[in-house]
């Protein structure tokens, strides 16, 4: 009988660290090493994304990053003693994601329909095993992910997806657009008037 | 108003957003991304934990802050962590290190200053533990966290012109038709015109 | 590491239920739950089991009156004095079972495990049998031999569900189920279209079979340079076998029909069988509303070539002609989300249902009687595959740009939940009620034929 085999990460199922929780939100926080040439490729990258023309207008399709940044860390501030002076020998990439939703279809979304966009972001780090297929990709942002489980994390709105918050705000404007009118209108012109607007806004709600 | 497409005034809006956020990397329309990695005590990262746990279990101090999109306190052991992932020579950071950040509306400065004009104790609780805040000078901790800022290469946010005032004012509203929508096959034109001026007839 | 070799499957060793429905053949299936007197003597009854057990060849001499299948609960496991280093090998939610995964899946409330019949959910339950059997007599007598060996091995019964198609193949709401199965390569591949990954350009191609049975290349492996394969038990556990989702589905059928017949004085003429095929996503007799907006197909026949084949995102997008709430679409969203199928296509199972209880006549009221569905479902990553269709479309509507509005046919979690029919005149449908209660259910492993030996005659 062999040893037991280590189970692959991706199978253990709940997939998010409890601290990383409040509501429908989910953060993940990710640190990793930039090689020599990320130094050079990745301002340019962050200068310019519209480099990866589809990466931005994808993320946006996919509706479920409310707020996310890349950040190249090459050194850290000095505060005084007993801070030890630390040069730093390569740049680390931080990412952190505030989103909604279940981590596996997360990660999924990014290996299947990100994957030059995920190669953009972490090609010039060290380890990274390719966007494709998902389950190494998703093992290395575990990794990191699950060392740098947030101690506390808020959520202002935790029961709204990013979803919910553009379909409110498309509907924003067919309401107020009704509401202005409202009291100007029969209640047989109001009530159609409703539905006019139901039947517009049904994608919304 | 056609679906998705702003008026003038919001056009303005958007406009003037769109060039600060060109202005500043830490901008994304109206929102602001921060971030700041702080050194820890020798010592201090078990009680620190410890201390953001009790605060976690709690309702969140930035409930207190309804700028606050998200924020997050990470607390970070080092760049090193022996996976197979990183080049065998890794940097060792020497000591722990408190990651914050938050997603917030409008500019950095006021907001720290509401920051830490509303959670004052929380913050010089945390701070406490890390090098170099001057104590017993609650203020200082805005400066500080300047000090310590790592600036965003990228930010995004799906809804960059959005505030969490109005987020929450258009989710409510969402709810509420959606509520009204399901109900007005049992009401009459008058009962359903009149609960919508009520539920619905405040921008 | 282990990498993919060859891909075909060895039907000798993986039991016949997981690929071959038997409810399409088989009128009764008696689901027993034994619980493991003494480790010993429950390997000694799995040896005997084994020998019974129906492999997935094709049947050399026509049907069997009666089949046996065998599946085993983490708990069961521990009884049979495994030891925990192979028990860690299997899945966290395996190892958690459904009971311990009750808040994930939304079992809460009239839901929740303290609710459930005894026996499931408390790790009483180490051994399911599964018979199958042509009628009453050949089902009689597969019990009674299977009762008469538990006792005689010291083991205790701890549930017996019975469950029985109904007269025209239908569930207790009145609907044919059990269509769009998964294609799997050297198995099933005559399913793809409808059935199988879509491809651009209308076309389908079918499931790598890890997808389904473990030991075998999956999707990832598919896309892998190395070729690794997905995690798996350890060998030989890990071969031939996959994981098994059973439920017990209260159905209330009164509250169903009762809601459906208040709310369709407001919808399009009145027209309850279209509003109960809205709910769905098919009419009664199975016809898929994508394809038949306006009524059923007479003759509709899902077992025939292209029955299953099509899509939601080309033909309706915005789900006039099939809510994009209805529940298969639901379930089984193909391109509902775009991407075509690409962020849907790795949560499949294969799903299999029978339902239990007499059915309730049509006009009656409530009689308080217990009818419903025995939920079982195969797949090689409950976590990836069951739970993200019970937790992510089941359960939550975000996904499809539906809020948080459960699938209305399941009930929801909370109450007064609501859905919307999509068209030119939308219609807003609720209030929801509980339709259907979890009655219990566990999470279990199916092993291989060999594998199962292996776990008989383990040196205790």
């Amino acid at each position: 009988m062999t040893a037991v085999t280590t189970p692959v990460l991706s199978e253990t199922g709940t997939g998010t660290p409890p601290g990383n929780v409040d509501g429908q939100a989910i953060a993940i926080t990710v640190f990793s090493t930039v090689k020599r040439w990320g130094r050079a490729w990745l301002p340019v990258l962050f200068l310019e994304p519209k480099l990866l023309p589809q990466t931005l207008g994808t993320l946006e399709k996919l509706s479920f990053i409310h707020f996310a940044r890349w950040s190249m860390v090459t050194e850290l501030a000095w505060n005084g003693a007993p801070q030890p002076k630390t040069r730093l020998r390569r740049p680390h990439l931080y990412f952190e994601s505030n989103f909604n939703g279940g981590w596996e279809e997360y990660i999924d979304a990014f290996s299947y329909v990100l994957r030059e966009g995920m190669a953009a972001f972490w090609g010039s780090s060290y380890g990274f095993p390719g966007a494709v297929p998902p389950g190494p990709f998703k093992d290395y942002i575990k990794t990191s992910d699950r060392r740098l489980e947030a101690s506390h994390f808020y959520s202002a709105y935790a029961d709204s997806t990013v979803t919910i918050v553009k379909q409110a705000l498309e509907l924003d404007g067919l309401v107020a657009d009704l509401r202005e009118r409202a009291a100007e209108l029969s209640p047989e012109q109001f009530k159609a008037e409703f539905s006019a607007l139901l039947a517009k806004g049904q994608r919304c709600l | 108003m056609p679906l998705g497409i702003p008026g003038p005034r919001a056009l303005r809006t958007q406009l003037a957003d769109t060039v600060r956020a060109i202005a500043d990397t830490n901008r994304a329309g109206q929102a602001y991304g921060f971030l700041a990695i702080t050194p820890i005590k020798p010592g201090h990262a078990e009680a620190l934990r410890a201390l953001l746990a009790t605060i976690d279990a709690g309702p969140s101090p930035f409930s207190r802050l309804p700028r606050t999109h998200f924020a997050r306190w990470v607390v970070l052991t080092d760049f090193f962590t022996g996976d197979a992932y990183q080049p065998a020579d890794e940097d060792h950071l020497g000591c722990e290190y408190l990651i914050f950040s938050a997603c917030f509306d409008g500019d950095r400065d006021s907001y720290l200053e509401d920051l830490t004009a509303e959670i004052a104790d929380e913050l010089d609780e945390i701070y406490d533990h890390c090098i170099g805040v001057r104590s017993n000078d609650p203020t200082d901790v805005a400066r500080y966290l300047v000090h310590n800022q790592i600036d965003c290469g990228l930010f995004y946010s799906a809804y960059p012109h959005t505030t969490v005032a109005e987020v929450r004012r258009v989710v409510a509203q969402r709810t509420a038709l959606r509520a009204l929508a399901v109900a007005q096959y049992d009401l009459t034109p008058e009962e359903l015109q009149a609960q919508f001026v009520d539920q619905l007839g405040a921008a | 590491m282990t990498t993919a070799t060859a891909t075909t499957l060895d039907l000798a060793d993986i039991q016949g239920d997981i690929l071959r429905a038997y409810g399409n053949a088989y009128a009764s299936t008696t689901y027993v739950f034994v619980r493991i007197g003494d480790a010993t003597a429950g390997g000694a009854w799995l040896a005997g089991l084994a020998d019974q057990i129906t492999n997935a060849e094709p049947w050399a001499d026509g049907k069997p009156g009666s089949h046996l299948n065998v599946a085993l609960t983490c708990a069961g496991l521990t009884a049979l004095g495994l030891p925990d280093d192979v028990i860690g090998s299997f899945s966290a939610e395996f190892r958690a079972g459904m009971a311990g995964r009750a808040e994930r899946l939304g079992d809460i409330g009239r839901n929740a495990p303290d609710r459930w019949d005894d026996g499931l959910g408390t790790g009483a339950a180490h051994v399911l049998v599964t018979v199958n059997a042509l009628d009453e007599p050949h089902l009689g007598r597969a019990l009674a031999d299977l009762r008469a060996e538990v006792a005689r091995h010291g083991h205790e019964i701890v549930v017996e569900q019975a469950a029985h198609t109904l007269p025209g193949s239908r569930e207790h709401f009145g609907f044919a189920d059990g269509f769009a199965q998964p294609a799997i390569e050297g198995a099933t591949d005559d399913r793809a279209a409808g059935g199988g990954v879509p491809l651009r350009g209308g076309r389908w191609r079918p499931f790598a079979p890890g997808e389904f049975i473990l030991g075998y290349p999956d999707e990832d492996t598919t896309l892998d340079p190395e070729r690794r394969l997905p995690s798996a038990p350890t060998d030989p556990l890990g071969r031939n076998g996959t994981y098994m989702v059973w439920r017990k589905l209260h159905q209330d059928v009164a509250a169903f029909r009762d809601t459906i017949s208040t709310a369709a004085r407001h919808f399009e003429d009145g027209d309850e069988a279209k509003l109960r095929a809205k709910v769905v996503g098919r009419w009664e007799n199975g016809s898929p509303l994508v394809t038949h907006p306006d009524a059923p197909a007479t003759d509709f026949d899902g077992a025939a070539a292209g029955a299953n084949d099509f899509r939601y995102h080309g033909p309706d997008q915005h789900g006039a002609k099939c809510p994009i709430g209805a529940h298969v679409r639901r379930s089984n969203p193909r391109d509902s989300i775009g991407w075509e199928g690409r962020l849907t296509y790795r949560h499949r199972i294969i799903r299999r249902g029978m339902p239990y209880g007499d059915p309730l006549p049509v006009g009656a009221a409530d009689d308080g009687e217990e009818r419903g569905l025995v939920f079982a479902c195969f797949n090689a990553s409950i976590s990836r595959q069951f739970e993200a269709i019970q937790v992510q479309w089941l359960n939550d509507g975000n996904v499809f740009g539906l809020g948080h509005d459960a699938d209305f046919l399941m009930g929801g979690i909370a109450e007064g939940g609501s859905m919307v029919v999509q068209g030119e005149c939308p219609f807003y449908l609720g209030p929801q009620k509980p339709f259907v209660t979890v009655r219990g259910g566990e999470y279990l492993f199916v092993p291989g034929i060999a594998a199962l030996r292996a776990i008989a005659t383990w040196p205790r």
